[in-house]
This record gives C-alpha cells, structure tokens and sequence, in this order.
C-alpha cells in the first residue's frame, strides 16, 4: 500500500511524522509555514493512517469527552481514543497505540469524499506523547510574551475569551503572541518553560516560539479590570481542567500532576477580569509586568 | 507489680516472641497484656517480626481478636513496606541513568539479611548513602524520579518525600554514614557497599568490618531506641564468626569508635539474657537494656568519646549545630525558638506537688464512644491529646497508625482544617472540613472522592494540630499533589459515568 509522507519539524523538540495510506487525503490544518527545527535526540512520534477497523473490541471504556471521543485503555494499561462521527460524512476513527508516546495508528471507517481533517487525531497522539515521555503537558490557552522575554500563559475552556485576548495583544510594542489555543508546559533544566505549537484557534494565530514561564492567567469578564492572586487549590483545579492529562495512572500521571504542582508552586497564578475596551490591553501589560517583577524580587 | 515491672515483662514477652520462643518462654499474659504487647509491639517497630517469628505462638495463645489485629497490622506492615520498595527501585534506576550509586543503610537489605524477610522491618525513611562527591547529581535525580526536596543540603542530610497513592516515602540522603552532629568527630567511612538483591531490585547495602560499628554508632545517636533495632544488631553481632567480630573491633578502634562497639555488644548481652535467662535474669537484664538509653543522648554519646578533645568536640557540636554556625543570627533564633517552647511547656504543665508524675506512654486502647467522651474531657480543659489514627481515608496526610494531636478549637473552622468529629452513627471520624455551611460541616477524607454527610458543628470535638509517624511531626496539610491527584480520580469518575453501560464491548 504507498504511503504519503509529511513530516512537522519540532513541536516543543519532538517531530511529527505523518504516514498516510491511499485513499486517505487528510489535511493538516496548522501553519503551513511551521518550519521550527529543533536539535533534539528525542525520537519522532510517528502517526499511521488508514483505513480499517474501528471496533474498539477487547478495549476497556476509560472516560467519555463528549461529544468528540471516548477513551479505552488496553491490557497493558496502553490508550486508544476512538473519535466520534460529528456527522454523516465524517468517519469514525479509533487510534491505537503501537508504542506508547511513540507511535499511533489511526484506523479510520471509511475514507471520506473530501479530505479529512487530521487535527483532532493529531492533538491527541502528540499530547499522550508529551505526558508519557515526561517532555511537558498540551495546556489549552493563549499564551505571549511580555517586554521583559517572560511568558504568559493564559487558560480558560472554550470560550473563555483566549482568542480574544490574543487577537488584543497582537502587534502591541514589545509583545509577542505565540498561540491562540494551544501550549506545551514544560520544566526545563533552567525552569518551567511555554512552547508555541502549529496548532491554531479560532483567531489563527500560531508563531513560532518560546519562553521562560512568568505566570499563569485565568481569564474573566468584568465590567471594571481586576486582578486577583488565585490561591493554590483554587489554581490547581482550573489548571487541571485545562491541561491534557496522561488518561492513565501510573507514572507518566505522577510526572504530570508534579509538573503541575511546580507551576503552582513556582508561578504566580492570576485571574485577570476586564472589558473589552480600548485601554485594556495595556492594563493587562502593566498589570503582568508588575506581578512577574514581584516573582522576580522575592 | 509496679509500673516498671510490667514494662520489663512487656519487653521480654517481646523479645522472645521475636526469636521465635515457643509459647511457655512468653509468660502468662491475660487478654489486656496481650491488647498492650500488640501497642508495645507497634512502638518497637516489632509488629513485623513478631508475626513472622510468633504467628504460631500468637495465634496459638493470644485472644482471637489480638491475633486478627497483629495479624491485620503484619499483613498491611508488608503491603506498605512492598509499595514503598517499588518507588525505591524507581529512584535507584533513576539513580543509575545518572551515575549515582546509592548505598541502602539499614531497610530492606539489612532486613533481608538478618531476618530473611525484607519487608518486615517498617519504615519510617529510606536512608541512603551517597558519597559528597554526587550529591549534586542525586539531588537531580531525585526531582527527575519526582520527589520533593523538605530540606537539609550536602554535605548534611537531605530530606527528600514523593507521594504515591496513600503513602509518603521519605528518602534520606547521608554523604556521612553517622548523619550526626554529636558523631561528627567519628568521621566513619562508608562501610563497604555489596551489591544485593531484594525481591528482584538490586541494590548496594553495607557490609564488611564497619556494618557493625556503623550500627552500634547508629544505636548510640539516638534517644528512643526502638527494640528492634537492639535486635537487629543483637542478630548481626551474634551471627559473626569470631574473627569477624574482631575485624569489627578493630575497625571500629582505627575510627575512634571502639567504646561505641563495645556499649552496643553489652546490649547483645542484655537482650540474650532478657530471651534465654531465668525469669529474674530477665528482667534484670530488661532493666539494664534500657537502662543503656537512660541518659541524655547528648551525656551518652559524649561519654562514650575516646578521648577529651573528642568528648570536647562533641559537646561544642551539640551546642552549636554545624548547620546553624554560618550564621549567628540563625543560630540565636534558634535558641529562642527552644527557650520560648521550653517556657509555653513550662507554663502548661505546672510541676505537679508531691512526687513528679511518671508518665505512662502505654496506648490507651477505648471504643469509639469513649475516645470521643475523653477527648470532650481533655479539650474541654484546654489540653491537647495524642490520639492514634486508623484507617486509610486521610492517607497519605494521616498514614494508618500514625498518632494525631488533637486540640481544642480555638478559631473559626475554616475549609482545609483536619478535625476529630462524631458521627451520628457512633464513630469518631478524623477528615477534613471540606466545607462549612451555617451550622453544620462537611467533611471529607483526603483520600476519598466524595464527601462525608454534613454533622452539626457541635459535632465536631477538636482539631488536629500535628501528624507524627515515628520521628516526623508536620501539621495536617494535604500534599498539593495528592489534591490533584484526588481532583483528577473525581474528574475521571464524573466522565466515566457519561459512558453508557450498553456501549461496553
């Protein structure tokens, strides 16, 4: 069966390789253009697809996210995901994992007319090899940097206003937006790090870049701005509602839950309320600058 | 028969139980003296090895419901011990991809070793020995392999603790193998590491001439020595062969540590006789067993000095910590810091008139309803109480059998405060407020999901001040990790319940 090959250079220092048999077309649906290297040993995940069986038979049912997938796990304790079908045209495709954190087939019902969409499958195999190879977690927010190089990563569920708030920091002086959607959290040797990925929302901003993480943002609405130092256990359960956590226990679950609890412990966690107005932007400036500049004192 | 009479029967019933004495060496114990050597047992640390030796015996003799409680405690002992050897073979794989090598003093090696069984010894920490030279390394490692550092850096002690289900492991980094301010001029090198195998996890344990002189260092330093660990040495010192024992001898004089080997083998000779003698060489010999820790540990290991530097050195230690000496400053913090416990202590406990009272450290064991009657007593006039915890709900912040302080409230309850509470179904119930609605709380174990029903606020009896487990006090807080964990397991749970049952395969 031929294969077509598509490769995403670095994602937070891992690969993407893409393997997709005849007669799947898929799109991939991130920045054309992302084309960060990155010098690193870790091994490339790699990601098969083609069409097959999606009976998630002799599969435990974990967890349901609906209405996008549900969650089994294996014998040995491995994940599959099985994505449901949105509509009629869409197939139903279940991945299972060959090598955990390494290496995914995604089988899909049929192939479908027009090109799949390969993001959902995509997201999902990358943030199970982040959490299982201990390289970070996916955090679903808007992140970018302030004037003084730290970054910013702002959480919230959907429709919290991540995009909106990216789209208001864009071209400001001395601001770099990374990413509307998506992040990855790591600890790296120096500290705890954010990552852009290729990965897009619904404002379709996805740069490529990085930096040391300076605090973390709960996103809120309000008629008059305000910002609130949100306490640990407070911060511990927005932050896990955010992050894509390993499905599993063990100890790709323990790396994730104290990767967690070092951003709780290491980084301010702030709620920032606004309005959209003109003048909010550089409110929410002035307001991180000062709250990083205070981590940085103590 | 006084007070210490009966301790002395306790120790030697003890004793020989955990040599495998046949049942008429025990001694004629009634149900309640059978109740107190299973709490004796616990604070020996012999819960263990008094199963493993004196099952038959207990089982045999005991009334049935002691021996179904040592029994419980044995096989949990075990269950604990096994968990915490998975996360110790996880650190020491961690330890090898770094080029660590960590020596296991004490734990699971030297209870292999001695007792045949490596999980019957409880521990309280893993101590590891680690030369100066890779601590840094270590030190990594042990984040990498996720645990927390508590505090202490090298060349001192480190404390290390990672959590993993209900259970802490502590980890205790030594790059000196007497980890002791008052030793510190022994300078013992590290025994020689042997490479071993536990249960399929390999790992280095010290052996050679200086094991013993390490363990007779180890049973000097401390002030509440547990009986096991008189009998561990007892088991090492009388299995040597001759020659052996004078290799030991003569290591431990090159180290300055010949009078430290020689108290610790007069102990052998007390523990052999307090197991083989007459019953009045028992308890002579039970007497004078712990009447070798009868001294201040400070007096004891200042004594047993060979020469007047070194019991000069010694005392200048003792008083002014290594740790405390770069800074003056520190150093009368923590002068005031005693002074000001000394003076609360003195001003609670006003010296009584007549002769002082001996305090009976024996666990009182009571029923639910009269723990809680006697906790509203003692509360009520403004004391606090040691109360010992049971069950798994608080894990890892109250491990099972660890003793509580439990206090009179004296603020607002708030969420997050661990309180003792009575259930309307007659138990006394240890959780935490999870919340607190007018008059009535809700709480919950740290280690459940769901919370408890609400109970009156009159309900609720005391508050936990502190958690002891053998030598480590801390207040009741919840590892933010364990909240996390437990936050993810309610999260699961919440979307597993969206799966419906006929979609199972």
């Amino acid at each position: 069966m031929m294969a077509a090959t598509d490769t995403l250079p670095s994602v937070a220092g891992i690969r993407v390789v893409h393997r997709i048999e005849r007669p799947l077309e898929l799109v991939p649906q991130q920045r054309p253009d992302w084309r960060k290297d990155f010098d690193s040993a870790e091994e490339p995940l790699v990601i098969h697809h083609r069409v097959g069986d999606t009976a998630p038979a002799g599969l435990e049912p974990m967890f349901e996210i609906p209405p996008w997938s549900t969650y089994y796990a294996d014998g040995s304790g491995a994940t599959h995901i099985r994505f449901h079908s949105v509509d009629a045209a869409e197939p139903v495709r279940l991945m299972r994992t060959v090598r955990p954190g390494r290496e995914y087939v995604v089988e899909y019902e049929f192939a479908p007319e027009k090109p799949a969409p390969r993001r959902g499958s995509e997201l999902a195999a990358f943030a199970l090899a982040l959490a299982i190879r201990g390289r970070g977690l996916m955090a679903h927010g808007s992140a970018f940097t302030l004037p003084s190089s730290v970054g910013v990563l702002c959480l919230g569920v959907s429709g919290a206003g991540k995009s909106t708030l990216a789209k208001m920091m864009l071209g400001r002086d001395g601001i770099a937006v990374l990413n509307d959607d998506r992040h990855v959290l790591s600890a790296e040797p120096h500290g705890l790090h954010v990552w852009s990925t290729p990965w897009p929302g619904s404002a379709g901003i996805a740069f490529e870049g990085d930096a040391p993480l300076g605090a973390v943002v709960l996103i809120g609405r309000a008629p008059t701005p305000t910002v609130r130092p949100v306490k640990a256990r407070e911060a511990l359960g927005r932050l896990l509602a955010t992050l894509a956590l390993p499905p599993g226990g063990g100890r790709a679950l323990d790396q994730a839950l104290a990767l967690v609890t070092r951003v709780i412990e290491e980084v301010p966690v702030v709620e920032l309320a606004y309005p959209l107005a003109p003048e909010t932007p550089e409110w929410i400036v002035e307001q991180l600058s000062q709250v990083t500049c205070e981590r940085a004192r103590v | 028969m006084n007070e210490d009479e009966a301790g002395s029967r306790e120790a030697i019933a003890l004793a020989r139980l955990c040599s495998g004495a046949p049942a008429p060496r025990i001694g004629e114990l009634g149900p309640h003296d059978w109740a107190a050597l299973l709490d004796r047992a616990e604070r020996e640390r012999c819960v263990g090895l008094g199963w493993l030796r004196g099952a038959a015996v207990i089982r045999g003799v005991a009334p049935p419901e002691v021996a179904a409680a040592w029994r419980a405690r044995a096989l949990r002992l075990g269950m604990t011990a096994r968990e915490q050897l998975v996360q110790l073979a996880a650190l020491l794989s961690t330890f090898e991809e770094s080029g660590v090598q960590a020596t296991v003093l004490k734990g699971f090696p030297l209870a292999q070793r001695l007792h045949g069984d490596a999980y019957v010894r409880p521990l309280a920490d893993v101590d590891l020995y680690v030369p100066l030279a890779q601590r840094q390394a270590a030190h990594d490692a042990l984040l990498v392999a996720g645990f927390s550092h508590r505090s202490g850096e090298a060349p001192h002690e480190g404390i290390y603790h990672r959590a993993s289900g209900p259970n802490v492991l502590f980890v205790e980094v030594h790059s000196a193998v007497l980890d002791e301010v008052l030793l510190s001029h022994l300078q013992l090198p590290a025994p020689e590491a042997k490479l071993v195998d536990v249960d399929g996890v390999r790992m280095y344990a010290p052996d050679g001439p200086l094991l013993p002189v390490f363990l007779a260092g180890h049973l000097a330093k401390h002030s509440g020595v547990p009986l096991l660990w008189w009998i561990d040495f007892a088991t090492l010192w009388t299995r040597l062969t001759e020659a052996d024992r004078r290799a030991s001898s003569a290591a431990a004089s090159a180290h300055g540590a010949a009078r430290h080997l020689a108290w610790a083998t007069q102990g052998v000779e007390h523990l052999t006789r307090m197991i083989e003698g007459t019953p009045a060489q028992a308890l002579t010999a039970a007497a004078a067993l712990g009447a070798l820790h009868e001294r201040h540990v400070a007096l004891r290991v200042i004594a047993l000095a060979s020469s007047l530097g070194e019991r000069v050195e010694s005392f200048l230690a003792w008083l002014w910590p290594h740790q405390l000496r770069r800074s003056p400053w520190r150093y009368l913090g923590h002068l005031a810091i005693r002074f000001a416990q000394l003076a609360r202590k003195l001003r609670r406990t006003p010296r009584p008139a007549g002769p002082p009272l001996k305090v009976d450290e024996r666990a009182l064991s009571v029923g639910d309803g009269e723990l809680l009657e006697l906790a509203r007593t003692v509360l009520g006039t403004g004391a606090a109480m040691w109360i010992r915890a049971r069950g798994r709900s608080m894990g890892p912040t109250i491990p099972d059998g660890a003793m509580v302080l439990v206090a009179p409230i004296d603020r607002p309850l708030g969420r997050g405060d661990v309180v003792l509470a009575a259930f309307p179904d007659g138990k006394a119930v240890i959780h935490r407020v999870h919340r607190v609605a007018g008059a009535s709380v809700v709480l919950q174990g740290d280690a459940m999901v769901a919370p408890d029903r609400p109970v009156d606020r009159a309900a609720v009896v005391g508050r936990v001040e502190l958690v002891r487990l053998y030598d480590h006090a801390r207040p009741p807080r919840q590892p933010l990790v364990q909240a996390a964990r437990m936050a993810v397991v309610r999260m699961r749970r919440t979307l597993a319940r969206r799966i419906p049952s006929a979609s199972m395969p």
